[in-house]
C-alpha cells in the first residue's frame, strides 16, 4: 500500500493498484512541475490573447492585437521565405561580430592578464568603455564607417568585446597560487604553467564572459538594425511598424526574443560542457 | 654524504618598502643533515618558519643565508627530483585523478627518455593503484574526498620517481581516522619506493609515528632545536603502538621540547623523560 501520510489523502482513496498509480503520480509530479515553471510564461501569452479581445477597445486593439493574429502573422512571415532573409541577415551579423569580439578579446585579454604593469596602465581606459553604451557609440560607427554592413559588425564587436576582455582577464587573474606553486614543483617552465594551469582555470569564467557577449551582441545588433538597415530583424520590426504592419511587427518582435532565448541557452550548454569539472560533484 | 645538506640556512621577510624594523626572521642558522633514503619529521609551532624551510626545499624560493645541498649541488629552483604534497592537496580540478598523476610525467617527457603517452597512462594508472584509488582513474578531483585527493597528490608527486619527497602538513585537513590511514599507507609507499621524506607536521604524534628521526623546531627565529632519534622497532608488528611506553615517552620528551623553549637541551635522554618531566612541574 502506498502511504496516506505521504500522499495526504484519505486512504480509502488508495487504489487498488498501488504501483501504477505510483508511476502516475510520479509523471504526474514532472508534468506538474514543468506546468508550473512555465506557468508565468503561458499567463503572460494567455493574457496576450485574451486582453485584447475583451478588454481593449477595437481602436487600441489595432496597437496591440491578440495573439493568434500575430501567429499568424508569423505564420505568412515563414511561409513568404522572408522571416528566414531578415533571421539569416541578423544572425550573420551578430555571429560575426560576436566571433571577431571573442577571437580579440581572448588572447589580448590573456595579455593584459601576464603583464600586471599593462592591466594597470590600461584597466582604467578599460573601465571608462565597459560602461559606455555601445549604442552611444552608433552615430560615431556609422560616421566613420558608414551605414553598411561594417558598422553594424563593428557595434557588435564593440558590445560584445568587453564582456569577454573583462571575464578573460579575472578568470586569468584569479587562478589559485597553490595551483602555480604546485605547477613549478612538477616541472613546468612559464609557458606550460600559462597553458596547462592559468588557461584552463580561467575557462569557467572566459566562458561567463562569452555568453554575456552573445545575448549583448543579440541585443545591440536588433537596436542597430532598427536604426538603419535594408535587412535584418531589427529593420523588420521598424519597417513593419512603419507600414502599419502590426501583427507582423509583434511577429518580429517574438522571433527577437526566441533568439535571443536560445542563443542563450546554447551558450549555457557551450558553458557546461567546457567547465564540466566546475559543476561535476558526487 | 648526505643527501640533503642544510647548512645555516637562513631567511628574513621584509614588508615591500617598509623600514627595515619590520623584517621578520623566518628561519636564523638553521642546520639539518638528511640520509639518502631517510624519513625525517619535522615538528614545531605553527609560524615556527616550517613551510618557509619547505619552500627552500623544493626551490620556490631562496634562502638569504646559507645553502642546501642535494647530493652536493645547491638548489637553484624548483626540479622533478623533489616533489611537494601540499596540505590543501593542489590537483588540477581541470584534470581527471589519472590525468593529474600525469602531470610530471608530462614534464619529464620533454626531456630525454620520456615515457610515451601510453606508457605516462599505464605509470599513472599503476601509482593511483599504489595509494589504493584503482578504479576511481577517471574521477575530477571535486568528485572524490578529502583523503582520496591527497592519495592522488601522493601518487602525483610519486610518479615521476622522485628522490626526495617534501611533504607540507599533508594530512592536516583530513579527519583522524582518514589520517591513520594515510600515515601507515605513507610508511607502506616509503619502505617500497625507498624515497627520501622530509615530513613536516604540527602533530607531535604524527611526527613520532612516521619518522625516523624527529626534529623539533623553535619559533622566532625559526632554527631545530632538538634531533630526537625514534626507535619505535617493527611499527606493523605492535597493535596500536600509539598507546606504547615508549611512543609516550618520545611524544612526551618531545611535547616539553615545545612548550618550554627556555629549558637546557641535550640531557633529554628518552630515559630521563619522567625526570624531566618532574623538573618541569618543580
Amino acid at each position: 500500500m502506498s502511504s496516506p501520510v505521504i500522499s495526504g489523502k484519505p486512504p480509502e482513496q488508495v487504489s487498488f493498484e498501488p504501483v501504477p498509480e505510483a508511476e502516475f503520480r510520479k509523471v504526474g509530479v514532472v508534468a506538474g512541475r514543468i506546468l508550473y515553471r512555465s506557468g508565468a510564461v503561458l499567463t503572460f501569452l494567455a493574457l496576450w490573447e485574451l486582453v485584447p479581445r475583451f478588454v481593449l477597445s477595437d481602436a487600441a486593439r489595432v496597437f496591440l492585437p491578440p495573439l493568434h493574429e500575430v501567429l499568424i502573422a508569423l505564420w505568412a512571415l515563414i511561409g513568404s521565405g522572408e522571416l528566414l532573409v531578415h533571421a539569416t541577415a541578423s544572425l550573420g551579423r551578430s555571429a560575426t561580430g560576436f566571433l571577431l569580439a571573442i577571437s580579440i578579446g581572448v588572447p589580448t585579454g590573456l595579455v593584459i592578464a601576464w603583464y600586471p604593469r599593462v592591466r594597470e596602465f590600461l584597466n582604467p581606459l578599460l573601465e571608462v568603455f565597459r560602461n559606455t553604451a555601445a549604442l552611444a557609440l552608433l552615430p560615431v560607427f556609422t560616421l566613420l564607417l558608414g551605414i553598411g554592413e561594417v558598422s553594424k559588425v563593428a557595434i557588435v564587436v564593440f558590445a560584445a568585446f568587453f564582456p569577454v576582455l573583462l571575464n578573460t582577464i579575472l578568470g586569468a587573474r584569479s587562478v589559485d597560487p597553490l595551483l602555480i606553486r604546485a605547477a613549478r614543483t612538477l616541472g613546468m617552465g612559464s609557458l606550460e604553467v600559462f597553458s596547462k594551469v592559468i588557461l584552463p582555470s580561467a575557462v569557467p569564467t572566459i566562458f561567463t564572459g562569452i555568453r554575456m557577449a552573445g545575448t549583448s551582441s543579440v541585443l545591440v545588433l536588433i537596436a542597430a538594425e532598427m536604426i538603419g538597415a535594408k535587412a535584418g530583424l531589427g529593420y523588420l520590426i521598424t519597417n513593419s511598424q512603419a507600414s502599419f504592419l502590426i501583427p507582423q511587427m509583434y511577429a518580429a518582435i517574438l522571433t527577437v526574443s526566441v533568439l535571443g532565448y536560445v542563443v542563450n541557452a546554447l551558450l549555457v550548454a557551450l558553458e557546461r560542457h567546457f567547465s564540466r569539472w566546475h559543476h561535476a560533484s558526487s | 654524504m648526505s643527501k640533503i645538506q642544510i647548512n645555516n640556512v637562513g631567511k628574513v621577510f621584509r614588508r615591500s618598502g617598509g623600514p627595515q624594523s619590520q623584517a621578520v626572521t623566518a628561519l636564523r642558522s638553521l642546520d639539518l643533515q638528511v640520509s639518502e633514503g631517510e624519513f625525517v619529521t619535522l615538528v614545531g609551532p605553527s609560524g615556527c618558519g616550517k613551510s618557509t624551510l619547505l619552500d627552500i626545499l623544493a626551490g620556490l624560493s631562496l634562502p638569504d643565508s646559507g645553502q642546501v645541498l642535494v647530493d652536493g649541488r645547491p638548489i637553484t629552483g624548483p626540479g622533478l627530483e623533489r616533489s611537494v604534497v601540499f596540505q590543501q592537496y593542489a590537483l588540477f580540478p581541470w584534470r581527471t585523478a589519472v590525468a593529474n598523476v600525469e602531470v610530471g610525467l608530462e614534464s619529464q617527457a620533454r626531456g630525454k627518455g620520456g615515457l610515451t603517452k601510453q606508457e605516462r597512462r599505464a605509470r599513472a594508472t599503476e601509482y593511483l593503484r599504489l595509494v589504493g584509488l584503482q578504479g576511481r582513474e577517471e574521477r575530477y578531483p571535486n568528485e572524490l574526498s578529502g583523503g582520496m585527493r591527497q592519495r592522488v597528490a601522493i601518487a602525483r608527486a610519486l610518479a615521476h620517481e622522485p628522490q626526495v619527497l617534501l611533504m607540507d602538513e599533508p594530512f592536516a585537513a583530513l579527519d583522524a581516522q582518514t589520517r591513520e590511514q594515510l600515515q601507515d599507507l605513507l610508511l607502506q609507499v616509503w619502505q617500497r619506493t625507498g624515497t627520501t621524506i622530509i615530513f613536516i607536521t604540527h602533530g607531535i604524534e604524527e611526527a613520532v609515528y612516521l619518522g625516523q628521526r624527529v626534529a623539533v623546531m623553535s619559533s622566532q627565529p625559526g632554527t631545530i632545536r632538538e634531533i630526537i632519534d625514534i626507535d619505535l622497532g617493527d611499527k606493523s608488528a605492535v597493535q596500536d603502538i600509539r598507546s606504547t611506553g615508549r611512543f609516550g615517552a618520545y611524544r612526551h620528551q618531545i611535547w616539553n621540547l615545545l612548550h618550554h623553549q627556555d629549558l637546557p637541551t641535550g640531557s633529554t635522554d628518552i630515559d630521563d623523560a619522567e625526570h624531566v618531566a618532574a623538573v618541569v612541574a618543580a
